[in-house]
């Protein structure tokens, strides 16, 4: 899989285009771990409550499985889904559009016009700017889709990029 | 702020009554339960909460007195200002440009009261996105419309030919146009046809059950019980029938109140919506502001060839919790499109729709109905007596899914987008390519397996405003991508110019 070879000198292209640099993968597996977390403390309280008070056999065998059912969810999903998150996320900026194409599972493609953003926020959290990334947002009056996880500097570009074909001004004229 | 050169105004004295009555409506219950039914003096706690109420009515009423007293607005060429609070004073100002509509609304005791309430409506969907008069006379409503249309108007002149700005500004208003009104029969046809008349046998239970709460109606319901379980199907028959026609005649007197003198209106550049006997309310909305337009149809209405119209709008979310962008609540399908043909011409209807493929109903059939397998489980589990029902419950997810295939079509003619989906209830929708903010296309695992996909449409209009189709085929809808795209070469047309911001 190709990493995000993506520079900003591709804007005489008129063209960028690119995937999440591999460490986006690890920014998505730390923010994932604590639902794992959640799911399995939430499972193990369920099976010794069914212990403690010595609940039916049959609920006590549902609560195990359901363990065991997280348990192997969250080592799948941090081993391959979030690679294949990282992965599988790929967008296109164009001087008219703006191009998303993401999911596992279930694939989103996503095609917004340039005259219809209104706006493009970058936000870094303390994960991210552990790892040098940014994200960016870009938001419509119908919504707004992220690209997850760029690294900071491209991210500042491309934020500038799609500002300019989207022609943004900073004041907002009366 | 030139305080000097200001008129300021208030709202009128009597509106400081609207509010007494309507303190006074909210404490009736507590009120009566406190001090009529169950007037109790003697327990310490019964006297504190019975002075607390007093005290708590007292205060309220106090600061609705201060806050009408302390509540002034001001109109100058530009802006509207507005000084507010009951303790505390705060101004606020609102530029006249913002101002994207103003609804008058008029509630029972304002009518009877000769007030109406106006709500000045802007694109922000921020706290202070609309902006309420609570109550001024009809001549004041009257006075302050014109101010706005003349800004508008001056605005417009401005931004059309700025060299011609020394004329005197018309002061006349827009003509007003009437699209539609609708008649006694057509509510009449409506209240028998909407599936509300069922709703009596659960309201009149609920209400029977909280009655008996507080007096004892066990005698009576026996003899009723008795009737019931003694009398012939004749019998039962003309019960069951009498209740629906009782309830029809309900739904017929609600429906009447509601949508009683029921007017469309087109007024210059702008749709007007009145409607209401007893509460009257009215509602404008900007013509360039229409994103889309959906068409429903309900599952007995269908039959009829009785459809509703609603308008997608850009603004406030306030177009989106009450149905106020309904435009035609329900009239014959025939002469709802030909007000839309003649009115909304913007958008054009096609006839010729597109179905979905064969394989699309073996994917709906085959889809997991995770409703139905727990209310089966439960049933099978705990009240196995009533299994029978379960090929009932099946009757209507199956039956539901086929519909849902034969009602689901689509069309792309030119810039335009239609989509008709649902399956008892059927909306149809309509949109142009320069209205639509975004293009998303979903796959699953099992569609992909199919070679299908869902898209969804959005447009600016808040919420309701996406619309989707699920189950077509791949291919259709990588060419509505393509179609969207800008990129792509279209016949010459002049595209692009609708946005500016």
């Amino acid at each position: 899989m190709s990493e995000s070879e993506t520079t900003p000198d591709q804007q005489t292209s008129q063209v960028i285009s690119g995937t999440l640099p591999t460490q986006a993968r690890s920014v998505f597996r730390i923010t994932n771990s604590i639902f794992y977390l959640l799911g399995v403390i939430a499972t193990i309280a369920l099976v010794t409550t069914s212990i403690v008070f010595e609940w039916p056999v049959w609920l006590q065998s549902i609560f195990f499985g359901l363990l065991a059912l997280v348990l192997v969810y969250s080592l799948v999903d941090f081993i391959w889904l979030q690679k294949w998150k990282q992965e599988r996320f790929s967008y296109v900026v164009q001087p008219l559009e703006v191009r998303l194409h993401y999911g596992v599972l279930i694939t989103h493609d996503v095609l917004i016009p340039m005259t219809k953003v209104q706006y493009v926020h970058a936000k870094q959290g303390p994960l991210l700017r552990k790892f040098g990334l940014q994200t960016i947002t870009i938001g419509t009056a119908a919504g707004s889709h992220d690209i997850y996880a760029i690294e900071a500097t491209f991210a500042q570009s491309l934020r500038e990029q799609i500002a300019m074909y989207a022609r943004i001004e900073e004041e907002e004229v009366v | 702020m030139t305080e000097a050169t200001l008129s300021w105004s208030r709202l009128p004295k009597r509106v400081y009554l609207l509010r007494v009555i309507d303190t006074l409506k909210s404490v009736a219950i507590p009120f009566v339960i406190l001090f009529v039914l169950n007037n109790d003096w003697q327990s310490t706690f019964g006297i504190l909460i019975r002075i607390g109420v007093i005290v708590f009515l007292g205060i309220d009423l106090l600061q609705k007195f201060f806050g009408w007293r302390n509540f002034r607005y001001a109109l100058d060429e530009k802006t509207m200002y507005v000084t507010e609070g009951n303790w505390i004073k705060r101004e606020k100002s609102l530029p006249l440009y913002k101002i994207q509509s103003v609804h008058s609304n008029s509630p029972f005791f304002y009518r009877l009261l000769g007030v109406v309430e106006l709500t000045f409506d802007t694109n922000a969907n921020s706290d202070d996105a609309s902006f309420k008069l609570a109550g001024v006379f009809p001549n004041e409503a009257k006075r302050l419309e014109n101010l706005l249309e003349q800004s508008r108007v001056r605005r417009d002149r401005t931004e059309t030919s700025e060299e011609d700005g020394t004329q005197a500004i018309p002061t006349q208003k827009p003509e007003s146009r009437l699209l539609y009104s609708l008649s006694i029969s057509e509510i009449i046809i409506a209240s028998i046809t909407s599936l509300s008349v069922f709703a009596i046998f659960p309201v009149a239970s609920t209400i029977i059950t909280s009655i008996d709460d507080f007096i004892n109606l066990d005698g009576a319901f026996n003899q009723v019980e008795d009737y019931v379980l003694h009398a012939s199907i004749i019998g039962i028959g003309i019960l069951v029938i009498s209740i629906l026609i009782f309830s029809v005649v309900i739904g017929m007197a609600i429906n009447l109140l509601k949508y009683g003198n029921f007017r469309l209106e087109r007024r210059g550049e702008r749709i007007r919506v009145e409607k209401g006997l007893l509460n009257r309310s009215a509602k404008e909305i900007p013509y360039d502001k229409i994103q889309a337009i959906r068409i429903k149809e309900t599952f007995i209405r269908r039959w009829f060839h009785i459809v509703g119209v609603e308008l997608v709008a850009a603004g406030t979310m306030e177009e989106v919790k009450n149905e106020s962008s309904t435009i035609l609540p329900f009239v014959k399908r025939e002469n709802a499109l030909q007000v839309l043909r003649e009115h909304f011409d913007q958008f054009q209807w096609s006839e010729t729709l597109q179905r979905l493929p064969r394989r699309s109903l073996w994917i709906k059939l085959f889809r997991m109905s995770w409703i139905g397998i727990a209310v089966t489980g439960v049933v099978l589990f705990f009240y196995r007596e009533y299994g029978w029902w379960l090929l009932f419950l099946w009757g209507i997810i199956i039956g539901g899914r086929f519909l849902s295939y034969v009602t689901t079509k689509y069309a792309r003619t030119g810039d335009y987008i239609q989509l008709r989906s649902g399956a008892f209830n059927v909306r149809s929708f309509l949109t142009d390519k320069p209205r639509i903010e975004q293009i998303q296309v979903t796959q699953t695992p099992l569609q992909r397996r199919f070679n299908l996909c869902d898209v969804q449409f959005s447009t600016r209009g808040g919420l309701l405003s996406t619309e989707s189709i699920a189950d077509i085929p791949r291919e259709d809808a990588d060419a509505m991508l393509e179609w969207f795209s800008r990129y792509t070469e279209q016949p010459i047309k002049h595209e692009g110019e609708e946005n500016h911001g």
